[in-house]
């Protein structure tokens, strides 16, 4: 029945629901929870009024793009960051090129920007063309947006989701192209490439924050302070687990080992 | 309803989903894979879509005659890896030959043109303008030079300096970006289930 090599994940988890569900029931009984300017997410915006001065597109990548296996929460993440740009760029007139690895995100991208344009109801200003499916494949899905930001010559360029080795290669052509930079992955391979590259580099968890602080709805901030109780417990875990360990006991590990699988 | 219902259907296979990864019930471990299965055949029908995004993209390129030397390559390359996969079969060795003579060799040279760019992402990056772009600096130059196979040459502990750089600080950094992303990644993978964040939905507040 139950998998008892699981129980601590499972544990686990029912404290990470325990505590956003709390955090959300906290924020809607009214006590104040405020989220920190994200330098990153404040920068879309303004990139995005940018690419309107200059009168060129904003180009947007969701990643790999990944949704029914590991990766999927930064791919529909980046949906939802993808959702306020494509509101920024429907208020501003301003052209967006989506460009998707996964067909799956590929349909859902196109709805997503076509719900950000009808809401503002500039329903004509919607070009389905610039929604692009590229390709599965890592390279020449990679060689395919670097064309399209090179011919279209993008002023801003937006990477949330996965990256793997094509990061670097998306960041080098829109430097070369002087675009502004935004980047944020969770694979930490690629956080030093964005940083090299990009003006402002999300990192860790700061990305799967970007629901809560567009839309500063309190249950959505409720959430993200439940997350931070998580945090908090994790940090409890590796300060108990070093000490243990300095003592010479692994207790906590045989433990993990045993019930975390 | 619009929001409603898929919002609905993403908790219940959620939680199925949940529920698979923790008991051994063989009525739920069926259910899991019948889903999973769904998943491939939707994801092979939203393969069909973006292969008719492409087609459509570039051929409104081809009419307008914007670009119209890559669009065609592309619909043409398409076409080509189409008919041979279908008409040989994608084991055949028509089929292998285009992959091994043409996709092979060009996704090896958008990787080789990798060692370029890092090049010069870390010249721009490694100018020390202030002191974490220094220590940037300093321990890329220890990393370069023990690499190179000057660094022990400089001195014989140098390698002791580049293993301590790279299994301390470096990959206590490292393993703190990775647990509070795998927080961030759990954390909102619930605000999803419970239907919290939408936006992928299209819905932004």
């Amino acid at each position: 029945m139950f998998n008892v090599e699981r129980s601590f994940t499972f544990a686990v988890l029912v404290f990470m629901f325990i505590a956003i569900l709390y955090g959300i029931r906290r924020s809607k009984s009214g006590k104040d929870v405020t989220i920190r300017a994200i330098p990153g997410f404040v920068a879309i915006e303004e990139a995005v009024g940018r690419a309107t001065e200059m009168g060129r597109p904003v180009h947007y990548s969701t990643g790999s793009g990944v949704i029914t296996a590991v990766g999927a929460p930064e791919s529909l993440v980046s949906l939802d960051i993808l959702a306020a740009t494509a509101n920024f760029c429907a208020r501003y007139d301003c052209d967006l090129i989506v460009t998707n690895r996964n067909p799956v995100v590929h349909t859902i991208a196109e709805s997503v920007v076509r719900e950000a344009y009808l809401r503002h109801g500039t329903a004509e200003n919607f070009k389905p063309e610039n929604i692009r499916f590229v390709s599965e494949l890592q390279f020449p899905a990679a060689a395919q947006a670097m064309g399209i930001m090179e011919r279209e010559k993008i002023a801003a360029n937006l990477m949330f989701g996965n990256f793997a080795a094509e990061a670097l290669l998306l960041a080098e052509a829109a430097v070369g192209l002087e675009a502004v930079q935004i980047g944020a992955t969770t694979n930490v391979l690629q956080v030093p490439n964005f940083v090299a590259c990009c003006d402002y580099t999300l990192l860790g968890d700061e990305m799967f924050a970007g629901g809560a602080f567009y839309s500063r709805a309190p249950v959505r901030l409720g959430a993200v302070w439940g997350q931070d109780i998580i945090k908090l417990l994790c940090i409890g875990l590796l300060a108990l687990g070093a000490l243990l360990q300095t003592v010479g006991s692994d207790s906590l590990w045989q433990i993990l080992s045993k019930y975390g699988r | 309803m619009r929001y409603e219902i898929p919002v609905a259907i993403t908790f219940v296979i959620g939680i199925l989903m949940i529920l698979g990864g923790f008991v051994d019930i063989p009525v739920v471990s069926n259910l899991v894979s019948e889903v999973q299965n769904w998943g491939i055949i939707i994801s092979s029908f939203a393969l069909g879509v973006g292969a008719i995004n492409l087609v459509l993209v570039h051929g409104r390129n081809i009419k307008t005659g914007k670009n119209t030397i890559y669009s065609l390559a592309l619909i043409v390359g398409i076409a080509v890896m189409f008919f041979a996969g279908v008409a040989f079969g994608t084991q055949s060795s028509t089929f292998t030959f285009l992959y091994d003579s043409l996709m092979a060799p060009m996704g090896a040279a958008m990787f080789a043109m990798l060692a370029f760019y890092v090049a010069s992402a870390a010249y721009r990056a490694f100018v020390a303008r202030n002191l974490d772009a220094t220590v940037l600096l300093v321990t890329s130059i220890i990393c370069i030079l023990y690499q190179t196979g000057l660094g022990e040459l400089i001195h014989p502990s140098f390698g002791k300096l580049f293993f301590w750089l790279n299994n301390v600080p470096n990959l206590a950094g490292q393993r703190g970006l990775m647990v509070c992303s795998a927080i961030g990644a759990i954390s909102v993978s619930i605000r999803i289930l419970v239907g919290i964040e939408r936006g992928y939905l299209g819905e932004v507040e």
